[in-house]
């Protein structure tokens, strides 16, 4: 209780000191060889797509996170991930990016609302008749 | 109004003697390789050692991550540098696991192998800040890194970060006597290019530019800079600052956002490519405080470092009977040689000598 205590009038104290000495990078600061510090909100956009006809995982698909630009392609196991910047909704594509290789399936547009830093996506994708 | 600031940074003073006390961990700088595909005659690295020096595994240094997880770490950045991160291939993936341990996480590179879709796998990989290396026009800078591709790839990495919004993104320029007549040019270059932040760094006596008189500023040089930095902060088109490598005497707080704080060793460690425990990796590899293959890295960290974290220690030498010892204390650690009693470089010296 005691070293509580006196941790909290110690932190106290530091911030005091720094404030009034009206400097600008008391704690977010970089290195002189290194970078900015990121202070930036993301979330990891993960999950796995699957053929809905036999529920396999589907390699090679280009998964498009639309909302910021950016994509990626599922592996083997039709698994994929990456952050994204933190946003309260993603529009997010799915699409048959290398032909009849993996077999052909339809185009899926999703919109999906996200309140935490992990999104996790399963997805069901019809075959292409075609 | 001299007093009021006297008074500020008495304060601030007090404050980095608290900080020292407390030294939360906010930066670890990895030395993931010492591999580089270019041959800067600035380097800071060490030049003895050897170039085939094997990359850190990656499992190995998560692990020291694994360590640190017992404290609060999700504003901890992780500086991913070397030689050039960017020759590893598996960056990438290291990256991906150093944000799913909930550390963030960056590079700094001369930007040779940073490409599209080389930026569309780092940005997928949780990397949220960079850092490029940006010497001056095109003759300087391919001068200063030995390599004729190096100026457009570096004006290449420029354009397409600024792009991004999620990157905490700055170009860093080391002014030595060739590039300093350009630093107007560089900065309409960076303006014109929509660069936010621009660090200018004086190169130090250390790795391979030591004794090279072309790289080194005198004082009436660096006193100009301080003009020009200032100047450019006053304009405020740009967040121009002078790099923390040193105290600058009457323009501290005029050419950087705070007065002058070596944080190495009290915010800042480093694992260097041999698993070294150190502060910031360009300095003296004799203050390596341990190594991750003996040691417990948060051990290391929580009861070591006691030059970086009691300064008095560095008042020998020139700095035994300085004035402004109390407001520099010591100078960069990087600028300090274990068992030198003297700074290798003195900002407020040189300053006052011209």
């Amino acid at each position: 209780m005691k070293n509580l205590y006196f941790n909290i009038r110690k932190s106290f104290v530091r911030k005091l000191l720094g404030f009034f000495s009206i400097s600008s990078v008391l704690f977010v600061f970089q290195a002189c060889y290194g970078t900015p510090q990121d202070m930036a909100n993301d979330v990891l956009i993960e999950g796995t797509v699957k053929n809905k006809a036999d529920n396999s995982p589907i390699p090679g698909l280009k998964v498009d996170v639309i909302t910021t630009s950016q994509s990626t392609f599922t592996d083997s196991n039709g698994t994929f991930s990456l952050y994204a910047p933190y946003n309260d909704t993603f529009s997010i594509k799915f699409t048959d990016s290398d032909g009849s290789a993996n077999g052909l399936f339809k185009t899926l547009d999703t919109t999906t609302a996200n309140q935490t830093h992990v999104l996790n996506l399963n997805v069901l994708i019809e075959p292409s008749v075609k | 109004m001299n007093i009021v600031k006297n008074i500020r940074k008495g304060l601030f003073r007090i404050f980095k003697e608290e900080e020292a006390k407390v030294h939360t961990l906010r930066y670890l700088f990895w030395e993931c390789t010492l591999r580089c595909n270019l041959s800067c005659i600035h380097c800071g690295s060490d030049c003895k050692r050897e170039s085939d020096v094997p990359d850190m595994p990656m499992p190995n240094f998560l692990r020291v991550l694994d360590e640190i997880n017992s404290q609060p770490h999700e504003l901890i950045t992780v500086v991913i540098t070397g030689g050039e991160p960017l020759m590893r291939n598996d960056l990438e993936l290291c990256g991906k696991e150093i944000r799913k341990r909930g550390f963030r996480w960056s590079i700094v590179t001369n930007g040779l192998l940073y490409s599209q879709e080389r930026q569309q796998a780092l940005l997928n990989a949780g990397m949220g800040a960079l850092t490029l290396s940006f010497d001056g026009l095109y003759h300087t800078h391919t001068w200063l890194r030995s390599h004729k591709a190096s100026w457009e790839a570096a004006l290449h990495a420029m354009q397409l970060a600024v792009r991004v919004p999620r990157i905490a993104f700055d170009v860093v320029t080391c002014v030595n006597k060739k590039n300093f007549s350009e630093l107007e040019a560089i900065y309409n270059i960076l303006l014109e290019n929509g660069v936010k932040a621009w660090r200018l760094f004086t190169i130090a006596p250390i790795g391979r530019a030591k004794g090279n008189e072309d790289l080194h500023l005198s004082g009436q040089e660096l006193h100009m800079l301080m003009h020009f930095i200032a100047d450019k902060k006053r304009i405020g088109n740009m967040n121009v600052n002078f790099s923390c490598e040193g105290y600058v005497s009457e323009y501290e707080e005029n050419v950087r956002d705070g007065f002058f704080f070596c944080r190495a060793g009290i915010h800042i460690g480093s694992v260097l490519v041999n698993g070294d425990i150190a502060a910031c990796p360009n300095i003296d590899h004799n203050f390596a405080q341990g190594n991750i293959y003996h040691d417990h890295f948060m051990d290391v960290w929580n009861n070591r470092y006691e030059t970086f974290r009691n300064r008095k220690l560095l008042k020998t030498g020139i700095c035994e009977h300085c004035k402004e010892f109390s407001f520099c204390q010591g100078n960069g650690m990087h600028l300090r040689e274990a068992g030198n009693p003297d700074v290798l470089h003195c900002h407020h010296q040189l300053l006052n000598q011209s």
